[in-house]
């Protein structure tokens, strides 16, 4: 990178507030020509909302922002778009039902009033040559993957002529070799083509190979810009967290005499539009052990994860956990000590609007000390039982009656955590455990799962996250398109060829 | 040969004003809006036509207040879903239940009274040709005007930009918000051209097909108007066949008893419900043609700011 290159982008003494909260406290972020900066910051550190008043979005209560060392207001995303910043959204821009071409004619800030389909067609694939990725332009979105969704919305962007481009965390849905390639694409065309990419993350790697500069933000506050070849993973989080992160490394104890509790055999599911999302998936998980399922999202992990919990009827195949067929009825669950932290837990784990102590008695309301026997509820034993789970398990809310709702996404998946590894536990199904939570709550539930294992516990771990698979497992199986198609072992893994195996090829 | 010609112009005759409604109808969903105030407003547009005729002398002057009333009445429905976020469904049902009431009321005076009815195209020469005359060249100016229309609609929703823009807010309003389209104002424009079909094909009732104004005259057209969008999967020359089919249907009812089939004419008034029940039945075993083409967002609301 020329060190010297100018900033094109300047956003100045920021600040932002949503009545109460102070999204953006003055912050500023200088991004140079030509080069890859990134913005780090945990979720919730403002970095959406920085990225959002840059575009047009929100309108900063206080600020500037200055572009190409002109003061620019940008009222609405569409002066954004003209002076040439393009963004990439987290969650996808393009309309399923539409082509690849259609996409990409629309994103278009100004267009002819008639489309001359033919002409557009033969402009847009000589373009296309000179582009990163090879997308058939003829194709529906519905058909691609999530992957080369993302491809498409780059080149949406990079066909509009765009010279700054915002990724607002671009590899989260993308496979780690897809990911390499995405970013390395970048990379290469900030430096040969005289593009400024700025990137949203969290992930550390992502910074350190790929970008040249790095902006870090705190609970909306700017703590400090470097150049990449300054810092290092330790120094970027402290920045994050504001301090530095003790890690309690996991404590993994061998296992003795294992026993198969979990066993699925070539278990076959359709999901909601009636499309095979699990073809004859079979595995099996030992007492004292964690088998991780590692995978691109949407290739079954929902719907195994739901026929396990109950929420869904398998077509065929079978499930046995201590040797005993198993179909998720909430007795069987009790008798074999059958629990589960489902993905987003506020919405499949929760009532939002319920009581922290509600919440917390779910499994065992009906039943004694909670119920009484003419089936009233015993408020008192509820309370007096969250109480003690409260202070068991560090979850930070204003009290027991407190609705589950109001806690921070850490608290949340802490109180779920309490209500299904409170007591003994068999067997556990977890997945995506830490999705959008901070790094203490991260340890946190990480080292609740390996304790839980570490007592005996049987645990299946589906997860996006590989990094958090490859630091619990003690096996690894690898999903796609329905099927277990990899295993391995953490130590023997190799993230290139779990990449390929995630991918499908 | 006389009968089949008959037979062909009164299909055409009794599919018009179904091409119009639905027409119009398909442009509406295509935005992503479900109005299922097709009735009310072809009822507000036929008096409203009717009485404009009756006190100018003028069909036109009648035909354009008809589709200006038509507007109005989605507007109605436009300002009530988009602008303060009602339920599309509760919305278009309250408009047919207002434009069979209110029609009716501003209509009493006139029912009954006679008007001359559009008058049929005579070219000399053309229309006096055996079979092609009567066949091509003996209708009036509402059937021509379909002609270009269906065209146009066609053409506006695959060629134009402003098409395309429309159908991405059908298919996913958040999105189109997002690249910088006005969801809002579009959906409005579509609302609107929905109403004045809607008021047309009313019009085209009152002033044409039977020339005069009955309470509830249109008898559950706009209904069948909406079912022909779901039978043409939203596309529209599919729908104007559609329309086509369901105009020959109600016409077989009238000629079945000329030919002599000795069948209640209940049970052949009713013809053309059961046929759209029983193709709305056969459409929906294949839920995939369905979801191909049923505008993603259909009857979804939108709130730009959240």
């Amino acid at each position: 990178m020329n060190t010297v290159s100018p900033y094109v982008l300047e956003a100045i003494n920021i600040s932002k507030r949503f009545g109460e909260l102070i999204a953006l406290d003055n912050v500023t972020l200088k991004l140079r020509a030509a080069s890859v900066h990134a913005l780090l910051g945990e979720n919730g550190a403002g970095k959406s909302t920085l990225v959002k008043c840059i575009m047009g979005y929100y309108q900063p209560d206080v600020g500037e922002v200055l572009f190409g060392d002109r003061q620019q207001a940008i009222t609405q995303p569409h002066d954004a778009l003209l002076l040439g910043i393009g963004m990439v959204y987290q969650h996808f821009t393009l309309i399923p039902n539409m082509s690849v071409a259609e996409n990409i004619i629309l994103s278009r800030p100004r267009l002819p009033l008639i489309i001359h389909w033919r002409k557009e067609m033969a402009e847009l694939k000589r373009r296309m040559q000179g582009m990163p990725f090879q997308i058939p332009l003829d194709a529906p979105i519905t058909s691609l993957s999530a992957g080369e969704k993302q491809k498409v919305e780059i080149i949406k962007q990079l066909l509009l002529n765009t010279k700054v481009l915002i990724l607002d965390e671009p590899t989260s849905v993308l496979t780690p070799t897809e990911a390499d390639e995405v970013l390395g694409k970048i990379q290469t065309m900030s430096r040969e083509q005289h593009l400024s990419v700025l990137i949203i993350t969290h992930k550390f790697r992502e910074v350190m190979n790929f970008a040249d500069e790095v902006t870090v933000l705190r609970k909306g506050r700017y703590v400090g810009s470097a150049r990449v070849d300054q810092v290092s993973p330790p120094i970027l989080a402290a920045m994050m967290v504001g301090h530095e992160i003790i890690n309690t490394p996991l404590q993994r104890i061998p296992t003795t005499n294992p026993r198969p509790l979990l066993k699925i055999a070539d278990l076959k599911v359709t999901d909601d539009a009636g499309v095979t999302a699990l073809t004859g998936l079979s595995l099996s998980v030992n007492s004292g052990e964690i088998v991780g399922i590692a995978g691109v999202s949407g290739n079954g992990q929902r719907e195994l994860m739901q026929v396990m919990a109950g929420q869904r009827a398998a077509h065929s195949g079978s499930i046995t956990v201590n040797a005993e067929a198993y179909t998720a009825s909430r007795a069987q669950m009790r008798r074999h000590k059958f629990h589960c932290l489902p993905e987003e837990p506020l919405r499949n784990a929760c009532v939002a609007s319920m009581s922290v102590a509600d919440n917390l008695a779910f499994r065992r309301f009906d039943r004694p000390p909670f119920a009484v026997h003419n089936g009233l509820l015993n408020r008192k034993a509820i309370t007096q039982r969250a109480k003690e789970l409260i202070h068991r398990f560090a979850i930070k809310t204003p009290g027991p009656s407190t609705p589950v709702g109001n806690l921070s996404g850490g608290n949340v998946q802490r109180t779920v955590l309490a209500r299904e590894l409170a007591d003994e536990v068999d067997v556990l199904l977890v997945a995506n455990p830490c999705f959008g939570l901070d790094f203490g709550a991260v340890a946190d539930i990480h080292q609740q799962i390996m304790a839980a294992r570490n007592r005996g516990t049987a645990v299946l771990l589906i997860s996006e996250d590989l990094d958090e698979i490859l630091e619990l497992s003690d096996r690894l199986l690898v999903i796609s398109n329905g099927k277990l198609v990899h295993e391995t072992t953490p130590e023997h893994a190799e993230l290139t060829t779990i990449g390929k195996f995630m991918a499908g090829h | 040969m006389n009968s089949m010609v008959a037979v062909i112009t009164s299909t055409v005759f009794a599919a018009t004003p179904l091409i119009y409604a639905a027409l119009g109808e398909t442009v509406t969903e295509k935005a992503g809006m479900l109005n299922l105030g097709v009735e009310g407003m072809m009822l507000v547009g036929a008096v409203t036509g009717f009485a404009v005729g009756i006190k100018t002398g003028s069909l036109t002057l009648g035909l354009i207040a008809a589709a200006i009333a038509g507007i109005a009445m989605s507007l109605i429905f436009a300002v009530l879903t988009l602008s303060l976020q009602t339920n599309q469904v509760a919305t278009g049902l309250a408009l047919t239940l207002f434009g069979i009431g209110f029609s009716a009321f501003v209509g009493h005076d006139y029912a009954g009274m006679p008007i001359p009815s559009l008058p049929d195209l005579h070219l000399p020469g053309l229309t006096d040709l055996p079979v092609i005359g009567p066949l091509l060249f003996n209708y009036d100016v509402m059937v021509y005007l379909c002609i270009p229309l269906i065209f146009a609609v066609q053409w506006f929703l695959t060629r134009s930009h402003a098409g395309l823009k429309m159908r991405a807010i059908g298919e996913s309003p958040s999105v189109a918000h997002s690249i910088g389209y006005p969801v809002l104002a579009v959906r409005y424009y579509a609302v609107m051209f929905g109403g004045a079909s809607a008021g047309l094909a009313g019009a085209y009732l009152s002033l044409a097909q039977t020339p005069m104004w009955v309470e509830g005259m249109t008898a559950g057209k706009g209904w069948i108007a909406l079912a022909l969008v779901v039978f043409g999967t939203w596309k529209p020359l599919r729908v104007v066949l559609g329309a086509l089919l369901f105009g020959g249907v109600t016409v077989m009812q009238l000629h079945a008893q000329g030919f002599g089939f000795s069948i209640p004419s209940e049970f052949l008034s009713m013809l053309p419900y059961v046929a759209t029940i029983v193709v709305l039945v056969l459409i929906c075993r294949n839920p995939k043609t369905i979801l191909l083409n049923q505008p993603a967002s259909l009857g979804r609301n939108f709130h730009p700011t959240a």
